[in-house]
């Protein structure tokens, strides 16, 4: 009976060898002690896996912040956060420019566009000016003799600009039709559309970057007009055309400076992470980083307000912060198949 | 039968000596055939369904692809079962087949099945099978550098997509053709594409959408063959060549009239090449590269295939461009050769210490060659059964072999002839033909019996090992099988050869004198036989004493599965946080590969991270496999420092990296985790639903049950959530305001950031794709995204906000999924208490606990199931092979009071294996036990001869005590030899150091330790144990 039992025993203990389950990896003597040591060097570690343990818990009575913070942390060498490319700054006073994008079409004025035509009917005598020309108010383009009285009268340039078009040679007779046209693109107008979800933050006065092709043109709004029968609204910014050369027709991106105003305090937006479902910094005191929740306010594209959480000339992480999430977060970090 | 057997090998022994050669013949022809690698193939019968779906996310992956895929496999014959997991881009369905399913046959069920769904997927979707390759597939990989100042034909630097593009269409091409190479995977670097980066503004002003661009460029990308014509007798082909071949081709496409101008390509949009959306990316000693994997195909042999793949890519190595080098960073074939050599070193290491035992103890040169000649004979013999059985020469099947054990039929046949045919010279002076052939005859005759008994019960305690399932069947059955074969070849030969060999070679005169170590022997061993007949009382108690406190040690050894062979090479698993992007997870990986360098011992270390070309391993970005290949010892600074030294000092190194976890493992290891990948832990709950919140939530409460289980430990929930999503969601009310639908808003949002395809562009065999897509800084900017302007069929347009709303949160990392439903895991290990009990305690507390809803179900698993399903079935087979080695035992003596005597040689035997374990401070592990199996079968087979003659003199004699004495004298030389020939023959296995080594290491100290107390036992314990059981009987014969 002993002898069977034995073999029984042996092959069983084999068997339960087979089916340990710190293999293939190491045998379980060694996990613990592994565990062990973890606990005794790594005691900040140990501190932030037992912080996401209870949250993992489902324990959703939220510790104090300040009991939080304390175990959202990550120790790192200065020497390591070198090379790692975590680097620091201090959070202050910014102003923020809060813009938003909008498209919109060139157009010109309509003071600045005029299509003339003769006044009496007739011939025309003499043409003085012809497509491209640049005329002043009051210059000569043309000569008709009235039909009527059979006397010569001047047609003249009503605003100055450049002749665009031209329907009219001599000997023809003028008819109704449009003897020239002239533009004045020295001025354009960009009428951005503002849609009902931007209408709230633009108003007039607001300054305006225009962006056309690889050209950034500074103005501001003029007025905002209602378009008919369309959702948007037009922000109408004008431009000085006089260097740019821009054509009317041409789709232009504007961003418009919504806002403008100091803010007491701000960190780099590239800062913020998000940790525990909060959005927060990492705080820099000497080789620790401790994450701080914030309560964020306004932001811009590169600095966002602070309301709470970090105080002005504190050391915050602004290049690299998504490392010292990882390395807090890293006991979640597992490797599965 | 089996003495007309020995009849005719003696008669026509020419003949039968012949066969030897038929024997070598056919061995020889095996060992070419015999595939060779370092260790058991342990991946299950498995194919991999592999459906690149490229800017699906998880949740679309798994609808979409994975759950067609899935149902379309259900009923395969031999399915055991399907697993499958969608992430970003891809959907994996993993098909588990029962074991010993033909691959082939079950790859083409598949793709039958596949072939009826594609109607089901999407467009352009198409699932493809993994490579026909297994966890030792990986036998080489390469990685494609440029050196520092080397420029390609436009002079400037080669850069990670112009390396990958060497990769892909020189190399690659070239590679894939060596025979046993199912598949060349690359990772790392960019895939070429070309990419038309329309402005939206100018887009919207000539009022073009991108789909007008992309059916431009597939318009006006083909060439066309247009038949033939013929001309004066002449045929003329005609063909209209109108493929794209250059950027500027690109851009001179045009899309359509404004103003009777036409608009081409470059009057909207930029062109230029550009970097895939990878999934995957490599990385070299702390430097971006493009990595090359060659796998093998299943059955290979891994050595020739790796060795054939190294010499290809050097010959390869000149058709690269100048300055760029193809650089071998892994190859299989010098562990192979690491271990073959261990494996040889101590099988010809053994074979030579039985030699010169057989030599001094028998005292006869001839002799103890034939009898050594059974090692070589039977080694081939068994290789020619590995080859016909496909086992497959590795650590583990040769591991077992030991030569001692094999001869050991030889020996007892080979010693009982000498001593015959001595005792006949003695007697009658030279023997003539006739008269010896009947001497040798008869001197086999006496002693086959026994002997072939002997193998068959040591086949037979090999029973249970066959009876192991998974991991630890697959590890151990080609063991089992290889000792079998090589066991039952050598019965074979005892049965036929050798008598031929002693019937042919044992003439003239053979010296009757014993040598000088036997006749010591015996002097010793007499006097002391007979103290112990007396002193039976304290003989018996002291080995009750030793098996009673051996198993007492047995229960403090630590325990372990097998050694694990020392691979020579580290592998980790560096693991950042879910969600960390490949740039941010290349950029930590240069910094930890830097680190790794530092180390004076390494000699490169590279790594993947994310996933492949081909998801054979579908990683997700923040975890990167690393490969440390370390300099031979003799080059390190300290080359007395043992590998696990290094790998805790890397450990404790790396550890100071922030943002980083590890997972130290070795190559091949990590291969065989990825595939099988079980629950490894000790219980696993498996939450089987259909809505992953309610999965996650009741996993959770799961877990808060588990957790006040006494016992408890490491608890934990499989993480499936915490992947950031952006998700653009369509406000339907303005979308039908502005006339638009839902998929004209997603077509747009995808062709903005994921990009279009267009088409290809060919450059001989190179085909790159044409990808339109908005410019990176519109992609980068995720504020800016909402302004985005979505044209509106009238040409108009609105900006995203207004019809849809940007939302960042966590979404699933990926989605797994178990025999067609989607699972989340809940695991835990126990400490201190029992498995069955703890599990029976959470079953109850999930019972009262936790609610799960209509529609969910738990599945319990994980190392426990295992532990309950071996032990029920070795609690039968056990007992059951305990009972036919009785049944054979008994079949031998025609007593069940004898068999139980040479049974008590068992448990004695294992007390000198254990104390051996203790005394080298070894744990008991599977190697142990395959050792202590073996060692039964010795003891039994010693028991065996002994007893047999023993019983023959005192059935001759009536005199018990003197039978005993003289029995026992007569059988000491052949006891001491087999004893000897098994624990010498283990003795390198026991000391070698060499790769491979550790496998074999605890298996021979058990042999050696166990072989000791059971030659003490069968030559004191057993004759007093027969004595003193038999004395009543004696009294009856006297009586008689």
């Amino acid at each position: 009976m002993k002898i069977s039992r034995l073999y029984l025993y042996l092959t069983i203990a084999v068997t339960l060898s087979v089916t340990n389950p710190a293999f293939p990896q190491e045998n379980s003597g060694d996990h613990d002690h592994d565990h062990e040591t973890h606990t005794t060097d790594l005691a900040k570690h140990d501190e932030s896996d037992e912080h996401h343990h209870k949250h993992k818990n489902g324990d959703t009575n939220e510790d104090d912040d300040a009991h939080d913070d304390e175990e959202n942390a990550s120790r790192i060498s200065g020497d390591m956060a070198d090379q790692v490319g975590i680097s620091t700054t201090f959070a202050s006073e910014k102003i923020l420019h809060q813009t938003i994008t909008s498209y919109g079409v060139l157009s010109t004025g309509p003071e600045q566009l005029s299509h003339m035509r003769a006044r009496f009917s007739g011939l025309i005598t003499s043409v003085k000016a012809s497509i491209g020309d640049t005329v002043k108010a009051g210059d000569l383009l043309a000569e008709v003799e009235s039909d009527e009285s059979l006397k010569k009268y001047s047609v003249r340039a009503p605003i100055s600009g450049t002749l665009v078009q031209r329907h009219a040679n001599t000997g023809e007779v003028t008819k109704d039709q449009v003897l020239f046209s002239i533009a004045d693109f020295d001025t354009l107008w960009a009428e951005l559309r503002i849609y009902p979800a931007q209408r709230d933050n633009v108003s007039t006065g607001q300054a305006v970057e225009i962006v056309s092709d690889k050209k950034t043109i500074a103005g501001k709004i003029s007025h905002i007009i209602p378009s008919l029968n369309k959702p948007y609204q037009l922000a109408r910014v004008q431009l000085d055309n006089r260097q740019l050369g821009l054509s009317p027709g041409l789709l232009v991106e504007g961003r418009i400076v919504i806002d403008e105003f100091k803010v007491s305090l701000a960190v780099e937006k590239e800062a913020v992470q998000q940790l525990g479902g909060r959005s927060g910094v990492f705080i820099q005191e000497e080789e620790t980083y401790h994450f701080a929740p914030l309560i964020l306010g306004r932001a811009d594209d590169h600095y966002v307000e602070v309301l709470d959480g970090i105080n002005v000339n504190q050391r915050y992480v602004n290049r690299n912060s998504y490392l010292i999430k990882a390395d807090i977060e890293k006991s979640e970090a597992e490797h599965e198949h | 039968m089996i003495d007309s057997i020995l009849h005719l090998a003696i008669e026509r022994r020419y003949l039968f000596l012949s066969l030897i050669f038929i024997v070598i013949g056919i061995g020889v022809w095996s060992y070419q055939k015999l595939p060779i690698d370092a260790v058991p193939d342990i991946t299950n019968v498995q194919v991999q369904i592999n459906t690149a779906a490229p800017g699906y996310s998880p949740l679309e992956a798994e609808q979409r692809i994975t759950y067609p895929v899935e149902t379309a496999l259900y009923g395969l014959p031999k399915l055991a079962y399907t697993r499958s997991l969608s992430r970003y881009g891809l959907s994996q369905v993993t098909v588990v087949f029962e074991e010993g399913t033909d691959i082939y046959a079950a790859r083409n069920l598949i793709d039958n099945r596949l072939g009826t769904i594609q109607s089901v997927l999407p467009p352009g979707i198409e699932p493809e099978m993994g490579p026909i390759s297994t966890g030792l597939g990986e036998i080489f990989m390469y990685t494609v550098q440029a050196s520092p100042d080397a420029t390609m034909t436009n002079s400037q630097l080669y850069d990670a997509t112009a390396l990958r593009e060497i990769q892909d269409w020189i190399i690659k091409p070239q590679l894939a053709q060596v025979k046993g190479v199912i598949e060349v995977n690359s990772i790392g670097g960019f895939n070429k594409q070309y990419h038309v980066t329309p402005d939206p503004k100018k887009l919207l002003y000539y009022r073009i959408s991108v789909e007008e661009l992309v059916n431009a460029l597939q318009a006006n990308n083909d060439n066309r063959g247009a038949g033939y014509i013929e001309r004066n007798g002449q045929q003329l082909l005609v063909r209209s060549p109108g493929q794209l071949a250059t950027l500027e081709d690109i851009g001179n496409v045009i899309i359509t009239e404004h103003d009777s101008v036409p608009i081409k390509i470059q009057d909207v949009a930029d062109i230029g090449i550009g970097k895939e959306l990878r999934s995957g990316a490599a990385t070299q000693d702390g430097k971006e590269t493009v990595l090359g994997t060659a796998m093998m195909l299943i059955g290979a042999n891994s050595r020739t295939v790796a060795r054939d793949v190294a010499s290809k890519l050097e010959a390869i190595q000149e058709s690269l461009p100048d300055g760029v080098i193809a650089e071998p960073v892994y190859d299989r074939t010098q562990l192979v050769d690491k271990a073959i050599a261990t494996v040889a070193k101590n099988l010809l290491e053994g074979a030579l210490l039985v030699i010169v035992v057989l030599f001094v103890l028998l005292g006869n040169f001839r002799a103890a060659l034939i009898t050594a000649a059974v090692i070589p004979l039977s080694m081939l013999a068994t290789m020619a059964g590995m080859v016909r059985t496909g086992v497959s020469a590795n650590l583990m099947s040769l591991g077992a072999l030991d030569f001692g054990l094999i001869v050991d039929g030889a020996v007892i046949i080979v010693e009982n002839s000498v001593r015959r045919l001595a005792q006949a010279q003695h007697n009658s002076g030279q023997q003539t033909l006739r008269e010896r052939l009947n001497t040798v005859y008869e001197a086999t005759a006496e002693v086959i019996r026994p002997s072939l008994f002997g193998v068959a019960i040591i086949t037979v305690v090999y029973i249970p090992i066959f009876t192991l399932t998974g991991v630890e069947g697959k590890m151990f059955h080609p063991m089992a099988a290889t000792v079998v074969m090589a066991l039952l070849s050598a019965m074979l030969f005892s049965l036929t050869i050798v008598p031929a060999a002693v019937a042919v070679f044992l003439r003239g005169k053979i010296s009757e004198k014993e040598s000088v170590v036997i006749t010591q022997s015996k002097a010793v061993y007499k006097p002391l036989l007979l103290i112990a007949l007396k002193a039976r009382w304290a003989v018996v108690s002291f080995a009750a004493l030793l098996v009673a406190g051996c198993i007492w040690l047995a229960t403090t050894l630590g325990s372990e599965f097998i050694p694990q062979l020392n691979e020579g090479d580290i592998a980790l698993h560096a693991m950042r946080i879910p969600g960390t992007g490949l740039e941010q997870a290349v950029g930590m990986q240069e910094i930890l590969e830097q680190r790794i360098k530092s180390f004076p011992e390494v000699d490169k270390v590279f790594a993947r991270i994310g996933t492949a070309e081909v998801a054979t391993d579908p990683m997700p970005p923040n975890v990167a496999d690393n490969f440390v290949i370390l300099k031979p010892r003799s080059e390190w600074p300290d080359s007395s420092k043992t590998k696990d030294e290094l790998v805790e000092e890397m450990e404790a190194s790396l550890k100071q990296l922030p943002g980083n976890n590890y997972e130290f493992t070795q190559p091949i290891q990590m291969r065989f985790n990825e595939l099988i990948s079980g629950v490894r832990a000790d219980l696993g709950i498996k939450v089987f639903g259909d809505d992953l919140d309610q999965l996650v939530l009741t996993s959770n409460e799961i877990l808060k049950a588990i957790n006040q289980v006494p016992g408890a430990a490491d608890a934990r929930v499989e993480q499936v959530t915490g992947l950031p999503t952006l998700s653009v969601i369509p406000k339907r009310t303005a979308l039908g305001r502005y006339g638009l639908n839902v998929v004209e808003l997603q077509d747009w949002v995808s062709a903005a950031i994921g990009g279009e395809a267009a088409g290809l562009l060919y450059e001989g065999d190179r085909r790159f794709e044409l990808i339109v897509r908005l410019p990176e800084t519109l992609r980068r900017n995720i504020d800016r995204l909402a302004f985005l302007p979505v044209p509106l069929p009238n040409g108009d347009y609105i900006p995203l906000e207004e019809v849809a709303t940007l939302d960042i949160s966590p979404g699933p990392a990926q989605i797994s999924r178990e025999n067609g439903k989607r699972r989340v895991v809940v695991t835990a290990n126990v400490r201190g208490r029992d498995l069955g009990s703890f599990v029976a305690d959470v079953k109850a507390r999930i019972g009262s606990d936790v609610d799960i809803p209509p529609g969910y179900w738990l599945d319990y698993g994980g190392t426990f199931e295992q532990l309950e399903s071996a032990s029920q079935r070795l609690a039968i087979v056990v007992p059951v092979t305990l009972l036919i080695i009785i049944g054979l035992l008994v079949m031998a003596f025609g007593s069940l009071r004898d068999a139980l005597i040479i049974f008590t040689g068992v448990p004695l035997a294992l007390t000198g294996g254990v104390l051996a374990l203790w005394f080298r401070d070894m744990p008991l592990s599977i190697s142990a036990g395959v050792g202590f199996i073996a060692l039964s079968g010795v003891a039994v087979l010693n028991g065996l001869v002994m007893l047999a003659f023993i019983r023959d003199l005192w059935h001759e004699k009536g005199d018990l005590l003197a039978s005993v004495v003289d029995g026992a004298l007569i059988r000491l030389r052949p006891v001491l030899m087999t004893a000897l020939v098994a624990s010498l023959g283990f003795i390198p296995m026991a000391l070698n150091t060499g790769t491979g080594a550790e496998v074999q290491r605890p298996l021979a100290t058990v042999v050696i330790g166990g072989i000791i107390s059971s030659t003490l036992l069968t030559l004191f314990v057993l004759p007093v144990l027969y004595h003193w059981v038999h004395r009543h009987s004696e009294h009856a014969v006297k009586a008689d």
